[in-house]
């Protein structure tokens, strides 16, 4: 689609109001139920374990660019490398975009200044790799085997060299934790991980850690949308059914709908 | 100050994108025509150019790391020395064969200006392309890789194709003589083409450049690929253990699958078996995938309306 | 050095991937349902149709194993029925493949039937990798010529002088878009941008074995007609091929098929095998 059509604007509005409408009422001082997710917790006893064996800790965000996506892997980052600061133990964080080296740089230096520690933060110990895809597989690995890692975080955008990233942490005996909104990856962490954030959960674990207001306000925005477009599904679905049977109900009005422009 | 000031620039970049894509391409408002997107392609040229920049980023990350390891001669030092001697070396090999290849083509740039001139035809003058032939004779520029000789008996050759019709109407340049010039220029550059690219396949550059490319870089990238072979088998041995009723289910339409796809499926368990995984693909896989991708996508969106409007505290000051 | 497990299974997948590709060993492909909508709708293209065919390589190296055969397969189906096609891309590592794949097509056509030659210039053109990605493609959907918006060819030719272009002069002059990745996103933005509210040009998708779950979202939808699954997709087409055209002797898909298909095998009977270490392994610990 290169252009919007008057139905997409009504959808969009559709969509992004219940988010704005939760974030204002979220700031005002409703409290909206949050689910625990699993992988927090074990966010924490990785770093830990970690720390227990005095390994270094490693962070990937994979094929993901400055998008909205990294934002949200940032404020992973930015809670383990707080935990990492507190308990003394290195994270490395290597990259593929060097776009994003100067936002990570920032990210890990904001940490280890709140913590009080920014006299151990070491920049070189973010390493941008290489731009191909199976360059920075390649040097990831390397990073695994070398600094024998006790933990891997692999959270965002990754291609086909997931399993390869995963399986170099599992030689080494790591602990894994990944999560990604590549649909298409997920069956490779979950075979070699030891737990695996599935989709949307990695943008609700970023809210759940800070607690912030805003980002839990627009969870529960983020899920009346989807309600919002499974009524639309529904909608659809019955009509289109409808359409076969009785001549009332016009086969494709809703795809008529969507197409029709200014 | 600073932070407000980010903040606007922020909510005015992310707003002109939001109104190209919102507002119809052209719309009319106080009886005057508006055509928002008219400076779109250079807009998002400039995006481009940042990201250009961004590389230099990379670079110097590389050299920092890597040349403060070679300077204090730390373990591994030996490593970083050949990442950096081959880096230099590469970015090198690599500037040498394009300008090298620009300047080959731009060497060209008189008997692509005549071809353009003839595509027009017939609303071009067969006079003044006899002219620009002649010119061409004068300039005594050759084209890289093609003997002066060759190069000049080729123009001469075709003014001669133009002699007869200058002579007879000078005015009509037929459609006819427009494809014979046309083709002969093709031709004739074509041939040039493969001959130069022989010739430079001897030289220093293009030969480093087919070590480095053909012969480490490509097969280095597949081999990494090829990897996923042998990982994936090993990861499903380690993990794919009937274990519960949901393990069970997954198995049995892993096997159903793998059996659908390969030859020896449908040859000596079930013809049906291709349709049976077509049946999971279409309906089991893929509504599961849409369902993840809904909720991505909606959760990008709402996090991108978050940084438009700069509402997120953000992971750093 | 320790002998595991994972030697075991390593050295297993090894010799059935690698023996039927050395011994040239192939046998005839599943059927493949989606690979048999993209044959037919090539198929069903008029001989020597004026309308061309842009064929957009976005692989590399890593990839090139499954990508590699389905471009191959494209083109010399495009080159027997004499439809102009047109190579881009819009990933840097796949000039190479731009440049030989068709050059290497049309000389295995050329030895298998003289009378089948192919030119450069006259049936395919290389327009080479466009850097600026989706803002090119959609500053391309909305010219309305492709002459004067893209000026040269891959070897700085002026586009006016290659008769190919003919069947190039803006979108609608495109029957169909052939689309071959193995990265992610690549092909939703052609999908995304390379249309008009219009015209959209058929699209017809070549992905990896990993990205297949991803690619039938688009064919259940209707937005591809057709499309390779990796290797299997590949080969299941080139049978196709072979039963159009039976003096065919190329072999660029089934024998590597044939390989991952012994491998396959081997995976099944790998899994059997760990349940079976891994039942008897309860069983031992229940008795103890």
């Amino acid at each position: 689609m290169e252009h919007s059509t008057p139905a997409i604007c009504i959808l969009i509005i559709l969509l992004l109001s219940p988010v704005l409408y939760c974030i204002r009422k979220c700031r005002n001082g409703t409290v909206y139920y949050l689910r625990k997710i699993k992988g927090i917790d074990e966010i924490n006893f990785s770093v830990a374990t970690s720390a227990e064996q005095g390994k270094p800790i490693i962070f990937t965000m994979g094929m993901t660019d400055v998008s909205p996506l990294l934002y949200a892997c940032l404020g992973i980052l930015s809670h383990v490398s707080k935990i990492c600061a507190k308990v003394n133990i290195p994270v490395i964080v290597p990259l593929r975009d060097p776009e994003s080296l100067a936002l990570i740089d920032l990210t890990l230096k904001s940490a280890y200044e709140e913590k009080g520690k920014l006299h151990q933060y070491d920049s070189n110990r973010i390493k941008y790799l290489s731009s191909d895809q199976l360059a920075f597989a390649s040097g990831y690995q390397g990073i695994v085997h070398r600094e024998k890692i006790g933990t891997a975080f692999l959270f965002g955008s990754f291609a086909a060299e997931s399993l390869i990233l995963a399986e170099a942490g599992s030689q080494v005996g790591a602990r894994q934790i990944a999560g990604t909104v590549s649909a298409e990856q997920i069956p490779f962490f979950i075979t070699s991980c030891d737990y695996t954030l599935l989709g949307e959960e990695l943008f609700a674990v970023s809210a759940y850690l800070t607690k912030d207001k805003t980002q839990l306000g627009s969870l529960r925005g983020q899920d009346i949308a989807k309600l919002v477009l499974l009524t639309l599904i529904i909608i659809g679905t019955v009509w289109e059914t409808l359409s076969l049977h009785f001549q009332y109900f016009e086969s494709g009005i809703l795809k008529n709908i969507f197409s029709m422009s200014w | 100050m600073i932070n407000f000031i980010t903040k606007v620039i922020t909510f005015i970049g992310g707003l002109y994108f939001f109104l190209e894509f919102i507002l119809p391409k052209k719309f009319s408002i106080f009886q005057s025509e508006i055509f928002f997107g008219k400076y779109h392609d250079q807009i998002s040229l400039s995006l481009v150019l940042i990201s250009c920049v961004a590389v230099g980023l990379g670079v110097i990350n590389i050299l920092t790391i890597h040349g403060s390891v070679i300077l204090s001669k730390k373990s591994g030092f030996s490593s970083s020395l050949v990442l950096i001697l081959s880096f230099f070396f590469s970015l090198f090999i690599q500037s040498a064969s394009w300008i090298n290849k620009e300047s080959h083509l731009s060497s060209w740039k008189d008997l692509d200006a005549i071809s353009t001139y003839v595509s027009k035809a017939p609303d071009t003058s067969l006079e003044k392309l006899d002219n620009n032939l002649k010119i061409v004779l004068e300039n005594n520029r050759t084209p890289e890789g093609v003997s002066k000789e060759s190069y000049l008996l080729f123009i001469s050759n075709l003014r001669k194709e133009l002699e007869f019709n200058l002579n007879t109407n000078k005015d009509i340049f037929p459609t006819s003589l427009k494809e014979i010039i046309s083709n002969k220029i093709s031709e004739f550059k074509n041939i040039s083409l493969r001959e130069h690219e022989k010739m430079l396949a001897n030289t220093f550059y293009e030969r480093s450049e087919k070590v480095i490319l053909n012969g480490l870089f490509f097969p280095l990238g597949a081999s990494m690929f090829s990897l996923l072979a042998f990982y994936i088998s090993y990861a499903a041995y380690r993990s794919f253990r009937i274990r519960s009723l949901e393990a069970a289910c997954m198995m049995l339409a892993a096997l159903l699958i793998i059996l659908g796809q390969i030859p020896q499926g449908s040859m000596y368990i079930s013809e049906s078996l291709p349709e049976f995984r077509l049946w999971i693909m279409e309906n089991l896989s893929t509504p599961a995938l849409r369902a993840i991708a809904f909720g991505s996508a909606v959760a990008g969106l709402s996090l991108s309306l978050r940084m438009w409007l700069s509402m997120d505290k953000g992971s750093f000051n | 050095m320790k002998f595991t497990d994972r030697h075991v299974v390593f050295i297993l997948v090894a010799i059935c991937l690698s023996v039927p590709i050395v011994m040239g060993i192939s046998t005839v492909p599943a059927p493949m349902k989606t690979a048999n909508k993209a044959f037919d709708y090539i198929e069903s293209l008029p001989e020597g149709d004026s309308k061309g065919v842009v064929v957009a390589l976005d692989f590399g190296p890593g990839t090139s194993a499954e990508n590699k055969p389905q471009a191959k397969l494209v083109m010399e189906h495009l080159m027997r029925k004499r439809i102009p096609f047109a190579v881009t891309s819009l990933y840097v590592l796949s000039t190479p493949f731009l440049k030989d794949l068709p050059q290497q097509v049309a000389k295995d056509l050329e030895k298998e039937n003289p009378s089948l030659k192919r030119e450069y210039g006259r049936d395919w053109v290389n327009l080479g990798y466009f850097q600026n990605g989706t803002i090119f493609l959609q500053s391309l959907a909305r010219s309305e010529d492709w002459i004067s918006q893209i000026k040269a060819d891959v070897n700085g030719t002026p586009l006016e002088q290659l008769p190919v272009m003919k069947s190039f002069k803006n979108l609608k002059s495109v029957s169909s878009l052939v689309e071959l990745t193995g990265l992610t996103g690549v092909f939703s933005s052609w999908l995304q941008f390379f249309q008009t509210t219009e015209y959209t040009p058929v699209m017809i998708h070549g992905c990896t074995s990993i990205t297949i779950p991803d690619a039938f979202i688009f064919f259940s939808s209707g937005q591809i007609r057709g499309f390779f699954e990796g290797i299997a997709g590949a080969a299941w087409y080139e049978e196709r091929i072979k039963q159009s055209y039976p003096q065919r002797v190329l072999n660029y898909a089934q024998s590597v098929n044939t390989g991952t298909s012994f491998a396959q095998l081997m995976i099944i009977f790998i899994i059997i095998i760990g349940n079976i270490k891994t039942y008897l392994g309860w069983r031992k610990k229940r008795s103890e």
